[in-house]
């Protein structure tokens, strides 16, 4: 921070770092905040401090995540059927059958969500049953413990509530499967019939994945377009030409793009002349899509993405959203 | 192309539904972020959940993130997310990492082994480098404040500091940073 600005607004100014930090509250707040609006100094110097911080999360010492992590998250959010996760929901809604030994394991686990730590003892008794670890950090609970009693006992009794816990599970896990079975078994009909439907176009995305299934290792960005939207479309986008050993890529990203009716769909188009290449066709979730397309190399004059009525065409139809020149 | 680009063409996909992408963005973010939000909570059940969580908002707002002309990487929003899920879990259980604070900033001068490229294993090492040459004090207070989610309040009262020492040692801690990482890392960080 400069000097001469520290003193014009010395208050303010210096507590930049703070504010940064999220330490300023109420007042002190709201005052930073009316000062940053109007001195762009501080402005700079807060992208500065939080690029800075931006950077600490990478210090942190590397911790192994959990075993199976992966699966249960991504099973999770992608809402695919998941065996760790049914044990879970299952417990979860088996509170009440759960046996009076397995509530006795967590009675003390202060405030932590029961259920979970059920979860996920029994997720881990097979391979570390009680690693001392988990101890340490709760001093509370052994505070409870009769001194003698801190091995072997509260092993055992951890290892029969969990045990039991495990079988009310397995028995939950078994009525809920069985239920599951059922509607996947519904689930699947649908699925075959839409899938027959679709194979071209699942052929051609596969394709198109296995072309881009590694980021552009050693490539090397030939060109950045932005994209200009036509007539009072408030539509933005860009397109990369990115080279490497398997080709040149394209690479179209926008955003704020009309919204489709019926069948309609996006297609991307490369220009030579007034001879355009098909380089992809995307529907867009709310209003963004992208589309990447490999191909050998040779040059085009623009880069142009249509409106078209649906997904099929193999020239374009439509009327032009974006467009783009690019360099020869 | 750029790692930031590359990340920004995944949030793209990841905006139109692609789960391909998101699992790429997931797999190059897994082990940095539980690192992370694991050495807040100090809890790996816990830590899961918070990462899982971050990926469900990330699935659910990639739209939003798009296409609201956001400011920043990728990666500074998926780490603040964190950093925001990490704090309001030990709020919730009121289960700071209590005092001490001093092994944590130990524990950062252990070697790096993340999936994350060899310039973010760069950037991390000169990170832990600085870190370490802060002084005890503010090496102290940063952790408090970063990693611990106290206020400034808080660790005065805690600790028995007087407010304005505090606020100079994050004040000095921060510079001391910088000056310590010098101003290359802002070109990396930029590209």
């Amino acid at each position: 921070m400069r000097e001469g600005h520290e003193e014009e607004n010395r208050k303010p100014c210096s507590d930049i770092d703070l504010y940064a930090m999220g330490l300023l509250e109420g007042e002190e707040r709201e005052r930073m905040e009316r000062h940053i609006a109007g001195c762009s100094d501080c402005r700079e110097e807060l992208a500065r401090i939080e690029e800075l911080l931006g950077l600490l999360p990478l210090a942190a010492e590397p911790a192994e995540p959990p075993q199976g992590m992966r699966e249960r998250v991504l099973g999770q959010v992608l809402g695919r059927p998941q065996a760790d996760r049914l044990e879970e929901d299952a417990a979860e809604r088996s509170e009440p059958a759960l046996p009076p030994d397995v509530f006795a394991l967590r009675q003390d686990e202060d405030g932590t969500d029961a259920r979970q730590q059920l979860a996920d003892r029994n997720e881990r008794s097979s391979a570390a049953p009680l690693s001392g670890a988990d101890r340490t950090e709760r001093p509370a609970e052994r505070a409870k413990e009769a001194p003698a009693a801190e091995g072997t006992g509260r092993s055992r009794r951890l290892a029969v509530g969990a045990l039991a816990g495990a079988a009310a599970v397995m028995l939950l896990v078994t009525g809920v499967l069985a239920q599951r079975m059922d509607s996947l078994g519904r689930e699947n009909k649908r699925l075959s019939a839409e899938l027959q439907a679709s194979t071209q176009t699942l052929d051609s995305t596969i394709e198109q994945l296995r072309k881009t299934e590694q980021p552009f290792a050693g490539a090397m960005v030939s060109q950045i377009v932005s994209l200009k939207p036509v007539k009072d479309l408030v539509a933005r986008g860009q397109a990369y030409l990115v080279v490497d050993d398997r080709g040149t890529h394209l690479i179209v990203q926008a955003s704020r793009l009309p919204e489709l009716k019926d069948e309609q769909a996006f297609q991307v188009w490369l220009i030579k002349g007034d001879k355009p290449v098909n380089a992809g066709t995307f529907m867009p979730t709310g209003n963004a899509g992208a589309v990447t397309f490999t191909f050998p190399g040779g040059s085009y004059d623009q880069v142009a993405i249509t409106l078209e009525p649906d997904a099929f065409g193999q020239e374009p139809r439509g009327s032009i959203v974006l467009a783009g020149a690019l360099k020869t | 192309m750029t790692e930031a680009d590359w990340e920004e063409h995944l949030m793209l996909q990841i905006a139109s539904r692609s789960s391909d992408a998101l699992e790429k963005l997931y797999d190059r973010y897994e082990k940095p972020l539980y690192s992370f939000v694991y050495r807040i909570v100090k809890d790996s059940m816990a830590a899961e959940e918070i990462v899982q969580e971050l990926f469900l908002k990330l699935w659910n707002h990639a739209e939003a993130y798009v296409s609201n002309g956001r400011s920043g990487k990728v990666s500074t929003w998926i780490f603040t997310m964190a950093r925001n899920g990490a704090i309001d879990w030990l709020r919730k259980r009121d289960r700071r990492p209590a005092a001490g604070g001093q092994d944590g900033m130990d524990e950062l001068r252990d070697p790096v082994t993340t999936e994350l490229t060899v310039e973010n294993r760069m950037l991390a090492e000169q990170m832990r480098q600085a870190l370490s040459g802060l002084s005890q004090e503010q090496q102290q207070v940063i952790e408090w404040v970063y990693f611990g989610g106290y206020t400034q309040q808080e660790i005065a009262d805690r600790h028995d500091i007087p407010l304005g020492t505090v606020k100079s040692r994050i004040r000095l801690g921060l510079r001391q940073l910088r000056s310590q990482l010098g101003e290359s890392w802002r070109g990396e960080v930029r590209s």
